[in-house]
């Protein structure tokens, strides 16, 4: 595993961890009230310090010294995952206010942060993680060890 | 990865070189092993440079390593 799918599953990852915290907050705005604790005091710090962990063990491991970090076909590899995770970003902008126009009429207004949270939205809760899986996805798609 | 289909001897070239590896060959031509993989699979068309060094570790020019399509 190189660097580039090691970044991939981290973002990942970071992704799942972050969609759950929105997940738990969010839950006090539809309750009403703190959801019941997880982790608890000591769950809480484990576990993020048992992911960083588990990344710095997976950015340090390399199998070999004379092995680059990444080379051109990582860069082809990003610059489509990157495009498809851009393309959709803006897909998904387009289809929302596509949606907002035509529920809300010509008439219709929205409030100015629903833009700046529909841009970070977009951008870091759906560009980046299909950034990610496009990444691995097409580094899923070569041969299995051979030699 | 491209539709440009260009074929290559990597592999044959390889096990006719001692049996090199595919993580020797990644080493001495600088890319990872799983670029070697893609190109041995046909899935990577590699740069101009990097078709030049393989052809170079092997001792051989890069038309007795990459075929162009027909």
């Amino acid at each position: 595993m190189n660097r580039t799918q090691k970044s991939a599953w981290m973002l990942l990852a970071a992704f799942l961890l972050d969609a759950l915290g929105l997940a738990y907050v969010g839950s006090i705005f539809v309750w009403g009230r703190m959801p019941p604790r997880l982790l608890g005091h000591i769950g809480a710090v484990l576990v993020p310090l048992a992911v960083v962990t588990l990344a710095v063990l997976l950015f340090t491991r390399r199998q070999s010294r004379a092995e680059p970090e990444s080379d051109e076909r990582d860069k082809v590899i990003m610059k489509n995952a990157a495009r498809v995770g851009l393309l959709t970003g803006w897909l998904l902008l387009g289809l929302v206010a596509l949606i907002l126009g035509t529920t809300l009429g010509q008439t219709g207004a929205v409030p100015v942060y629903v833009l700046t949270l529909l841009l970070f939205g977009v951008f870091f809760f759906v560009a980046m993680p299909i950034c990610a899986v496009a990444t691995l996805f097409q580094y899923g798609r070569e041969a299995k060890d051979e030699r | 990865m491209n539709g440009d289909h260009i074929s290559n001897l990597i592999r044959r070239l390889r096990f006719d070189h001692g049996e090199m590896t595919q993580q020797e060959l990644a080493d001495k031509v600088g890319v990872t092993r799983q670029t070697i993989i893609a190109l041995e699979a046909d899935k990577y068309v590699p740069s101009l440079g990097l078709a030049f060094r393989i052809a170079r570790v092997f001792g051989v020019k890069v038309e007795a390593v990459f075929q162009p399509p027909d």
